[in-house]
């Protein structure tokens, strides 16, 4: 079964039926295909991010090799040599040469909370980027010099994100299911500002001003929550990290209220949210029951999508379920039995995407003869 | 003369907005850029 360029609406028709709650022709097959492209297309990721035509390629080996009905990108998803250029200590290439990897940098200490909330683009500048950019430790005008060829950078990787959206679509006739990023001021505080343990030691012992810090972030970020008549399709994506490390106490004080507003005003402008839930979230399902139906798409990562449906998928709709590790490790019958599973426990109704629980980063994350196999048998399998 | 990242910023965007590009929204474009380094 090959991608063919002439079936895009057909495609792009299946995320909207089975996200209005009705049962599309063939159940949509999402692929989440990050870093592993250029593995499969045996390339490094220095060569991709040289050279942009390579990592086009990359990415359209895979979707030329692999059924899907649509996609979470094409091409890395964001502006990895500008970051370098910048002298990131956050990011960095792993020893297969592929997969790209960060490691926490947040540097924001206890006392400067006060700081941090007066006068937070100054403090973000000056403290914050100054402390894990080597560039902007160097002297000016050379700072100054490399730092305008970063913001360049950024702008052309803009361009060629929509060159690459373009080439998917029309060469490809693959949909590119979301479009654009939002972020919860809560994850951004935790992930780069004052990071992983102190933020959530802080939730405990200064929860007042981690809410204020939280707040402060908001007139920032609020800017990409669509406000009106906005196009259906495609969604806006966003990821997901503190929630699954929050008790459902925490998560209903510190996470809660901003994810709501963004998913109920999302709704409200014509379009849908669809959320990685990394990690395990069934402490905070009684809060997405609270959802108008439909206004969600849930990418489950850690949790059991059968149990999730019974729970919340009256409301949410649900993406997920088919472990990589099974893609890897188990004979394609096992596979395809697995599949079968979910696919009759969730389909029915509408409300569900058919894609793996994790995203493949490097080409040793599975067994590709299954997954083409696999996407094989759910195309045919999904069909109403 | 040493700069700090945020009158780098500014001096980028002066540099590069347009002749009639009014104060608030080159203020817009510094506060985009700087929230910008956070992910880097």
């Amino acid at each position: 079964m090959k991608n063919d360029p002439k079936d895009f609406e057909i495609k792009k028709q299946r995320f909207i039926d089975t996200c209005r709650f009705q049962e599309p022709d063939r159940i949509p097959i999402q692929a989440k295909v990050a870093n592993f492209a250029m593995g499969y297309n045996c390339k490094t990721a220095k060569e991709c991010y040289e050279n942009p035509q390579t990592e086009r390629e990359s990415w359209a080996k895979v979707y030329n090799d692999i059924y899907y009905d649509g996609i979470s990108g094409l091409g890395m998803n964001f502006p990895f040599k500008a970051y370098l250029d910048l002298e990131t200590e956050t990011y960095f290439i792993s020893r297969n040469q592929v997969t790209l990897q960060h490691h926490e940098s947040a540097h924001m200490m206890v006392d400067e909370y006060d700081e941090f909330i007066n006068h937070p683009i100054t403090y973000i500048a000056n403290k914050a980027a100054y402390r894990k950019l080597g560039v902007l430790r160097k002297p000016y005008p050379e700072n100054y010099e490399i730092l305008k060829g970063a913001f360049i950078e950024m702008e052309e990787f803009k361009k060629r994100s929509a060159a690459n959206r373009k080439y998917a679509e029309e060469v490809l006739g693959l949909p590119i299911i979301t479009s654009g990023n939002m972020s919860h001021v809560c994850d951004v505080f935790f992930d780069f500002v004052r990071g992983f343990l102190p933020t959530l030691a802080d939730m405990r012992r200064y929860p007042d001003k981690v809410l204020k810090a939280i707040e402060t972030l908001v007139p920032y970020y609020e800017t990409s929550i669509p406000v009106t008549d906005k196009a259906e399709f495609p969604f806006i994506y966003n990821t997901c990290h503190i929630p699954t490390f929050l008790s459902k106490q925490l998560f209903g004080k510190f996470f809660w209220p901003y994810y709501k507003r963004m998913i109920t005003q999302t709704f409200e402008s014509g379009t849908r949210l669809m959320s990685f839930c990394e990690g395990k979230w069934e402490q905070h399902f009684d809060y997405l029951n609270e959802l108008p139906k439909g206004a969600l798409i849930a990418l489950l990562e850690s949790d059991d999508i059968i149990k999730a449906q019974k729970i919340i998928g009256n409301k949410v709709i649900l993406a997920g379920g088919m472990p990589l590790s099974l893609i890897k490790y188990g004979t394609l019958e096992e596979c395809k039995e697995y599949a079968k599973k979910i696919i009759d426990a969730c389909a029915p109704g509408g409300g569900f995407i058919f894609t793996t629980d994790k995203t493949l980063l490097d080409v040793n994350d599975i067994n590709v003869a299954n997954l083409v196999e696999l996407n094989n048998f759910v195309h045919e399998y999904g069909k109403r | 003369m040493e700069k700090t990242p945020l009158d780098m910023v500014r001096q980028y965007v002066e540099e590069t907005s347009k002749p009639d590009a009014t104060e608030k929204e080159k203020a817009k474009r510094i506060d985009d850029l700087v929230i910008a380094f956070l992910r880097c």
